[in-house]
C-alpha cells in the first residue's frame, strides 16, 4: 500500500485545518478525488489492480483530510522505482503535484 | 520549452565525480542492469510552469535517491546529496536557479529471491528556475 501526503508546508496545513470556513471541506474533498482519479489514469497497468484500487482508494480522515492509497504490495515499487530496473512512475506524487495549483486556487476563492 | 536537458546536466555536475560515496555512478531514471552498488538515480516527479509572472518560471520536482547494500551507506549518500542541494544554487544553462530545497523524504528496502537486500534512501527536491 502506498500513500502520499499532499502538503505545501506544515504551518499552511495547520492553518487550513484551523480556519473557520464552511467551503473548505468541499474544496479538500474535490481535490482529493481529483488526485485519486488522476493517479489511477497514470498508474501502470498489468492486471489493473493498482489502477482500480487507486481510483477507489480515497478515505476520509476528517472534513479537511483525506488519504489516497492503493491496495497492492507492489504499488510502492512502481511509484518510487527499484534498484533492479523498475523506473519510478510517480503516478501518485505527480498527480498530487499537478493538483496543487488548482487546489490552492480554489482555497483562495473559498476564502474570498 | 523543457528545462530537463540543462537541469539533467546540472544535477550530474552537482552530484557526480567525487561529491558523494557513489562517485560517478549517477543516473537519470534507472541504473544500467546489474550495476554495482552504491549508486544514485534521479527522476522527474513533475515539471510545471508557474504562470504567475511575465518570466518563464519552472517548478520542477525531482526524486533523487541512493541505492546501497546497507541502510547506513544509503543514508550517508542521501545526507551528502542533501548537503549538496538543499538551499544551494544549481548552475542550469539558460536558466536562473531561484530555489532548490529538499521536501518529502523516502526510504525503501528491497529483498531479491536470494534474500539479498538493497536499501534506498532519498527525497523530493523542488527546483524553481526562471528565464
Amino acid at each position: 500500500m502506498i500513500s502520499f501526503n499532499m502538503k505545501s508546508d506544515i504551518k499552511l496545513t495547520q492553518w487550513i485545518n484551523s480556519v473557520n470556513n464552511d467551503k473548505l471541506p468541499d474544496v479538500v474533498k474535490k481535490h482529493a478525488f481529483n488526485v485519486a482519479a488522476n493517479s489511477a489514469k497514470e498508474a501502470p497497468v498489468d492486471t489493473g489492480l493498482l489502477k482500480n484500487t487507486l481510483a477507489d482508494g480515497v478515505e476520509k480522515v476528517d472534513e479537511r483530510n483525506y488519504t489516497i492509497s492503493d491496495a497492492t504490495d507492489y504499488g510502492v515499487f512502481q511509484e518510487l522505482g527499484t534498484s533492479r530496473g523498475v523506473s519510478a512512475k510517480h503516478f501518485l506524487g505527480g498527480a498530487a503535484e499537478r493538483e496543487a495549483e488548482p487546489f490552492f486556487s480554489d482555497v483562495r476563492k473559498a476564502l474570498g | 520549452m523543457s528545462i530537463q536537458s540543462p537541469l539533467d546536466a546540472a544535477i550530474y555536475t552537482a552530484l557526480g565525480g567525487t561529491h558523494t560515496n557513489a562517485g560517478t555512478a549517477v543516473f537519470l531514471q534507472v541504473a544500467p542492469d546489474n550495476y554495482p552498488l552504491p549508486y544514485v538515480v534521479w527522476s522527474y516527479v513533475n515539471e510545471g510552469d508557474r504562470n504567475e509572472t511575465s518570466h518563464r518560471l519552472k517548478d520542477v520536482v525531482l526524486f533523487i535517491r541512493a541505492y546501497a547494500a546497507t541502510a547506513t551507506a544509503a543514508k550517508a549518500i542521501d545526507a551528502q546529496i542533501d548537503g549538496l542541494l538543499h538551499h544551494k544554487t544549481l548552475t542550469v544553462t539558460g536558466w536562473t536557479n531561484i530555489l532548490t530545497r529538499r521536501e518529502n523524504g523516502y526510504g525503501l528496502e528491497e529483498t531479491d529471491s536470494a534474500g539479498k537486500k538493497t536499501w534506498m534512501r532519498g527525497a523530493d527536491y523542488r527546483i524553481l528556475a526562471d528565464q
